[in-house]
């Protein structure tokens, strides 16, 4: 929301300021998925990937290694909202591969649950060109 | 014979020029709908109450309205002029045959109900 908008209708609990909302950036690939948790200002305070979660190679981008990740993450934002305060959660989502289903799935377990709660925003930030530049020639199999 | 009836004339109204209406319009618009941030606002969504379930649900029917998946797998690898061509010819035409099969259907329907 803009600052105009919020000018008009008051920055009240129901319409908080999202500028200070930390982040968790999905970016789920064909080949990998990757999670980066950062602070409002971009920071970035910690990422996990199929690789890290203990996969190798097409295994990284499984919904398996998807879902490993989300829980290290999740651990991650726990630390972090013990240690400092959290006003919300936006998560963004990025390519549509089968970590994306499985890190919102992990979001409505019993171990999301905190993180859960702190959600306040759900965002699909999937790269779409308009024109743009020339992809990549398909591939002839 | 009708009997005549008084009618008090029209209020004047304010003689505005297209360009003053069309800016009055304008700006009454963009005062009720402020500017996205960015681009991807419109597939953005606020959840109340700790909804999440239902929030993806919406977020997913935005995608599916407005075939953003469909166009970021067309748009990984580029679609030469040729076997372009082919496919939307195909297209059309399975779009035509499927209308044309839907309204036959419709038409045994519209039958059937009537009885015949």
């Amino acid at each position: 929301m803009g600052a105009a908008v919020l000018e008009r209708i008051g920055n009240t609990a129901k319409n908080r300021d999202p500028t200070n909302d930390h982040r968790l950036c999905v970016f789920s690939s064909r080949n990998n998925t990757i999670l980066t948790f950062t602070r409002p200002s971009g920071t970035v305070i910690s990422w996990t990937s199929g690789g890290r979660a203990g996969f190798k190679k097409v295994q990284r981008s499984s919904y398996e290694a998807g879902y490993a990740c989300a829980l290290k993450i999740f651990e991650e934002v726990k630390r972090v909202r013990n240690e400092e305060k959290i006003e919300g959660l936006h998560v963004l989502f990025k390519g549509f591969g089968q970590g994306r289903e499985a890190v919102f799935r992990a979001l409505l377990t019993s171990d999301g649950a905190l993180v859960k709660e702190l959600v306040t925003r759900l965002t699909d930030t999937t790269p779409i060109k308009i024109g743009g530049t020339r992809a990549k020639k398909a591939r002839r199999l | 014979m009708l009997q005549e009836v008084k009618v008090p004339p029209a209020p004047a109204r304010t003689v505005q020029t297209p360009a003053e209406a069309w800016t009055l319009q304008s700006q009454r618009f963009q005062a009720k709908n402020p500017k996205p941030d960015n681009a991807y606002s419109g597939r953005s969504i606020q959840i109340k109450d700790g909804e999440l379930s239902s929030a993806w649900m919406y977020l997913q029917r935005i995608l599916r309205d407005n075939n953003v998946r469909a166009e970021a797998t067309a748009q990984q690898r580029h679609e030469k002029e040729g076997p372009k061509r082919r496919r939307l010819r195909s297209e059309r035409w399975r779009r035509r045959f499927a209308e044309e099969v839907r309204k036959k259907v419709r038409l045994v329907e519209a039958i059937r109900r009537r009885g015949a």
